[in-house]
């Protein structure tokens, strides 16, 4: 067995097993303290809102650490930062006071439009160094870690000088941040994109994962498309399991978005992860709300 | 090579705007808009994969306008649907990073989108907006609806009491504090009367809503403080006049004064009869949480 550390890359609290927070499961998400640990949430759901949106928030705060996840950062964009998106981001980290913060090596706006959706980067030198600077911004305006999740992706740019693993290397390292690593969206684009999976792992700094994303892709005649509308599939297991053969995450999640199930459904995916954690790095002591508060915090 | 910020640009231009539109249906449209100046730095880009992102981002505005207006949604095919979405984003990109909002300029979308041969060269659009000229009014209404139930909570100033006046000596001392989670709106069409009818029809009797006339009204959407959810309250013009009035007065006294001099049907009641009703309409807002309080007048 790996031996368990105190605490992750760059300081980050060990939480364990989580989930990404949903409207349509959050009674039953608060009451799975058996097989939960803490919970993911969207910020852009919560960003600016008040109602119930704040009041789930709130109740999700009083049992578990939460982490935010973003989608419309756009950090790779070109356009300068949205203030009204880093204010709003701000006050709600100044409520939440997450253990760490992440969003995709992507870019989701350009000419101050969104696209709200995550458009690949185009990979070589020029990008590496814009998005190390933008998330250095980050860094120094957050002051809680930044994690950068590597997205599937469905187009190649004939301008990529880059391997995908070569780009995503080079940015943790320039900017010295974490990495969100997205299980399955690895398996994608290396069945998509004709790679050798576990080679595209080896050639990662592995030592900088914080944050692993387990969830479903959907096979259309075209290629695997990353809904995370579907269960997870068996190679996607088995990739974590060589995953966490190699590293010490500070939390491993389960995400679902589309064609959400009854939770009795995704309960025995959760109870699976937390099993390879149990496997890989022992049990995760349970800590009283305040205390996971200020764990968080 | 074009820099990041030259194929972000022109990425933007092919999935987000009308210059981009069906540049991605086939191959010889993508080739000769990748010769343009707008879309040089996209040359060699397999179009394929383009366009799978131009069907995420519709399919992301489809189940959005599904989510927002299911009744309004009715009143279409599902290719008029998809036809709306594709060209309702490209027409109103979104400006706001939460994609609920991109909707917000959908109902004025409807309004338009008669004298826009983009919108209405496919599918009969134009027919639909002829037969139902109320769905613009219907959306808004669904919009609403959304907005209020999202817009953000408010801190209360030092002052505020959670209640109103409970005689006519304290008109004079306090000024009301509204729902900040409101908005009033004119409608031209009777869409209570419609969305009530319309839980009773299924969607091939439909038709039976072309006959319905203007019945304009004001309706005040606001979320409940109890449940979170919004609630729809049919205004009186009285009741309509006290809201914006009180805005601008300094105190509940002034709103009814005001009121006073300017509603011709108020100018000839007794001042106590006056006070005696507004104390009644205060307490109908305040245990219906349209009003959430008062604070002192300085």
């Amino acid at each position: 067995m790996t031996q368990r550390h105190q605490a992750g890359f760059q300081g980050t609290p060990i939480l364990g097993v989580g989930l990404g927070l949903r409207d349509s499961l959050l009674q039953e998400t608060l009451e799975a303290t058996d097989i939960l640990d803490w919970v993911e949430i969207t910020p852009e759901n919560y960003m600016g809102k008040g109602g119930l949106a704040r009041q789930r928030l709130e109740k999700a705060m009083a049992v578990y650490p939460l982490v935010s996840h973003g989608v419309s950062l756009s950090i790779g964009s070109t356009d300068p930062w949205d203030p009204l998106y880093i204010q709003q981001l701000k006050e709600l980290f100044d409520i939440v006071k997450p253990a760490w913060f992440s969003d995709h090596l992507t870019f989701s706006g350009i000419n101050s439009l969104y696209f709200n959706d995550l458009i690949p980067m185009p990979r070589h030198q020029a990008s590496v160094n814009h998005v190390a600077e933008r998330i250095k911004y980050l860094q120094d305006t957050f002051q809680i870690p930044v994690l950068i999740e590597n997205p599937s992706f469905y187009v190649n740019y004939p301008d990529n000088e880059m391997s995908d693993e070569v780009y995503l290397a080079s940015i943790l390292e320039q900017a010295d941040c974490g990495l969100l690593l997205d299980v399955n969206n690895v398996f994608v684009n290396a069945t998509n994109h004709h790679w050798d999976v576990k080679a595209y792992f080896d050639a990662l700094p592995l030592e900088r994962v914080v944050q692993i994303h387990m969830a479903g892709h959907t096979e259309y005649p075209e290629g695997l498309v990353d809904t995370h509308g579907a269960p997870v599939k068996e190679a996607v297991w088995e990739l974590l399991d060589y995953v966490l053969k190699q590293c010490q995450p500070s939390g491993v999640m389960l995400e679902r978005d589309l064609n959400i199930p009854p939770f009795s459904e995704l309960r025995p995916e959760i109870e699976r992860i937390k099993a390879l954690w149990e496997k890989h790095y022992g049990v995760i002591r349970k800590t009283a709300p305040r205390k996971r508060k200020e764990l968080a915090g | 090579m074009a820099s990041v910020k030259e194929l972000q640009q022109q990425l933007g231009t092919a999935l987000l705007t009308m210059d981009g539109h069906n540049v991605l249906n086939d191959e010889a449209s993508w080739t000769a808009f990748t010769q343009t100046p707008q879309g040089q730095h996209l040359a060699g880009i397999p179009r394929e994969g383009l366009y799978l992102y131009e069907e995420l981002l519709r399919g992301g505005i489809f189940s959005t306008m599904n989510n927002i207006f299911p009744y309004t949604a009715r009143f279409f095919s599902n290719a008029q649907w998809v036809h709306l979405a594709e060209v309702y984003r490209r027409i109103y990109p979104n400006t706001s990073f939460q994609l609920y909002r991109s909707m917000e300029a959908f109902p004025e979308f409807l309004e338009t989108m008669a004298s826009n041969p983009a919108v209405t060269c496919r599918h009969n659009l134009n027919e639909v907006g002829d037969k139902f000229p109320f769905l613009a009014d219907l959306a808004w209404y669904e919009g609403i609806e959304v907005t209020v139930q999202n817009a953000p909570d408010i801190v209360f100033p030092q002052s505020f009491e959670p209640g109103v006046p409970d005689s006519a000596n304290e008109l004079g001392q306090w000024k009301p504090v509204w729902n900040s989670a409101r908005h009033l709106k004119s409608f031209i069409y009777p869409v209570p009367e419609i969305l009530r009818q319309m839980d009773m029809t299924e969607d091939e009797q439909l038709t039976i809503f072309s006959k319905v006339k203007p019945a304009p009204s004001d309706i005040l959407i606001y979320r409940d403080p109890e449940t979170l959810k919004a609630r729809f309250f049919r205004l009186n013009p009285l009741t309509s006049a006290f809201m914006s009035t009180s805005e601008k007065s300094s105190s509940y006294l002034k709103t009814l004064e005001t009121l006073q001099k300017t509603m011709p049907e108020l100018e000839a009641i007794p001042k106590e009869k006056l006070f005696e009703e507004g104390l009644k309409l205060l307490n109908q807002c305040y245990s219906l949480g349209v009003l959430s309080g008062s604070v002192t007048v300085i």
